[in-house]
C-alpha cells in the first residue's frame, strides 16, 4: 500500500472511521490522501494511516474494496 | 489491490465490493459484502449496512474484536504482486492496477502451472443460501426462509431465528457465514448456535454432496481461468424478436454481435456476425452470454467440440464449436 492511491482508480482500498464527524485528523493532509464524500466520510487510501486515525479517535474502522468499473 | 495484505484481507477475488469491520490491531469485528449468483448487490443495502454498523460500534465499545478465523482461506502469498504469474497477467496492460479477481486469477492460473488446478475451485466462499438460510434484506443475522429439504431444514433451523455462532464464530452477516462455509470441508457436522424469540438453541447442519459447486457461476470472473470461452460475444434477442422468431421466451437466443480478434473459435467453427445461438451442446435453455462462456468453460476443455445450432437467414442451421486447442500463454 505504498504506491499512489490517488491513481489507482479501478480498484480501491477505502477505510473510513465510523462515526467520524466531528473527529480532528492530527496527521499531515498530505500525508492521508482522502477523499471527501457528501461531506460526511473521510476516506483514507491508506491502511496504515486508517489504523493510526483509528488509534487516535478510538474508533473502528471500514475498511472496503470495491470495483469502479 | 496493489500491495495488500492477502494474509489478512481475505475474501472472494471475484466480488466488485467487499468491506472488514476492524480495530487498529487487525482484529475484526464483521465482514461485510458478497453476493448470490442473481445480483451484484444481493448481500448490498443501506439498512443492513447500517445495522451493522450500529453492531460494531457496539462490539468494538466493550472491547469485543476477533482474531481473523482459523476458517478464513490461507493465502501463500503475502501480497498479490508475490503471484508468480501476475506480473505476466499485467504487462499488457496501461494501468497497473490490481484488481480483486486479478488476485483470484493468479492464485488459480499459479495452480494450474503447478498441475493442482480443478474447476471446481472456481465456487469459493459459497452463498449460505447453498445450505438452505435466505437471510432477511435488512438484517442479515436473521433466517428469511429456510429452503425446504436442505441442511438447514433437516437442522430445524426457523423463519426468524437469529443467527448467532455458525462453528463457534460470530455471524453478523452473511460474509461471516459464508467464510465459515469457504473454510470447511463438503462433507462436515457444521455446530450453529440460534436464538429462537429468547431462547438459545443449539443445532448441526449436516453437510454432505456437492453444495459447495451448486449455482451457477457465470458471474466469476475467474470461469476464465477455468476453459475456453465461445470467442464471440452477443446479445439475447427481446421478447419480441423471439415471438417473431416462433421461440418460446425461455428459450435461448443469443445474437452473434462481436467476434473476438485474433479468436480461432468462430471462423474455424463458421460462426457469422447476425447468427443467432438457438442451441448450445443440446440445451435450448435461456441463457445471457456470459453464462454461455462459464457453462463452456466449466463444462469443456480445450480442444472439446461443441454441437450447436444457430438461425440464420430463418434457417436453423447445425453447427461445431471448435474450442481453442490449448490455454493462451500469458507470455
Amino acid at each position: 500500500m505504498k504506491r499512489s492511491w490517488k491513481k489507482a482508480r479501478p480498484l480501491l482500498l477505502l477505510i473510513a472511521l465510523i462515526m467520524t464527524a466531528g473527529i480532528s485528523i492530527d496527521v499531515k493532509a498530505a500525508d492521508v490522501p482522502s477523499v471527501e464524500v457528501s461531506g460526511k466520510v473521510r476516506w483514507v487510501y491508506d491502511y496504515e494511516q486508517g489504523k493510526q486515525l483509528a488509534r487516535q479517535n478510538g474508533k473502528p474502522l471500514f475498511v472496503v474494496f470495491r470495483c469502479e468499473r | 489491490m496493489n500491495g495488500v495484505d492477502l494474509k489478512l484481507f481475505r475474501f472472494d477475488g471475484d466480488l466488485t465490493w467487499m468491506s472488514f469491520f476492524m480495530d487498529s490491531r487487525d482484529r475484526f469485528y464483521t465482514r461485510y459484502g458478497g453476493r448470490g449468483d442473481g445480483h451484484a448487490e444481493s448481500y448490498l443495502s443501506k439498512e443492513s449496512l447500517a445495522r451493522v454498523m450500529q453492531q460494531v460500534l457496539l462490539l468494538h465499545k466493550t472491547r469485543q474484536s476477533l482474531p481473523l478465523n482459523r476458517f478464513a482461506a490461507l493465502s501463500p502469498f503475502g501480497t498479490p504482486e508475490a503471484i508468480p504469474p501476475l506480473k505476466k497477467m499485467l504487462a499488457p496492460r496501461k494501468e497497473k492496477c490490481i484488481h480483486c479477481h486479478d488476485v483470484k486469477n493468479a492464485q488459480l492460473r499459479h495452480l494450474q502451472a503447478q498441475g493442482k488446478f480443478q474447476k471446481n475451485l472456481v465456487f469459493s466462499y459459497p452463498d449460505p443460501k447453498r445450505v438452505g438460510i435466505q437471510s432477511e434484506p435488512g438484517r442479515q443475522d436473521v433466517v428469511a426462509r429456510v429452503v425446504p429439504g436442505s441442511p438447514a431444514a433437516r437442522a430445524d433451523v426457523r423463519r426468524e431465528d437469529r443467527i448467532l455462532k455458525v462453528a463457534g464464530q460470530r455471524v453478523l452477516t452473511m460474509a461471516d457465514f459464508s467464510q465459515v462455509l469457504e473454510g470447511v470441508p463438503a462433507r462436515t457436522d457444521l455446530q450453529m448456535q440460534l436464538n429462537r424469540k429468547g431462547a438459545i438453541i443449539d443445532t448441526t447442519l449436516r453437510l454432505s454432496g456437492n453444495w459447495k459447486t451448486a449455482g451457477d457461476p457465470w458471474w466469476r470472473p475467474s470461469t476464465g481461468i477455468a476453459g475456453p470461452n465461445a470467442g464471440f460475444w452477443a446479445v439475447e434477442l427481446s421478447a419480441s424478436q423471439k415471438r417473431s422468431a416462433g421461440m418460446q421466451p425461455d428459450a435461448l437466443g443469443l445474437k452473434v454481435t462481436f467476434l473476438f480478434p485474433r479468436h480461432p473459435t468462430p471462423r474455424q467453427s463458421d460462426v457469422r456476425l447476425g447468427d443467432v445461438l438457438v442451441q448450445l451442446d443440446g440445451k435450448r435453455g435461456k441463457m445471457n452470454t456470459r453464462q454461455m462462456h462459464a457453462y463452456l468453460q466449466m463444462n469443456h476443455n480445450y480442444g472439446d467440440r461443441v454441437p450447436i445450432k444457430v438461425l440464420r437467414k430463418g434457417k436453423e442451421k447445425s453447427l461445431v464449436l471448435q474450442l481453442r486447442s490449448k490455454r493462451p500463454s500469458l507470455d
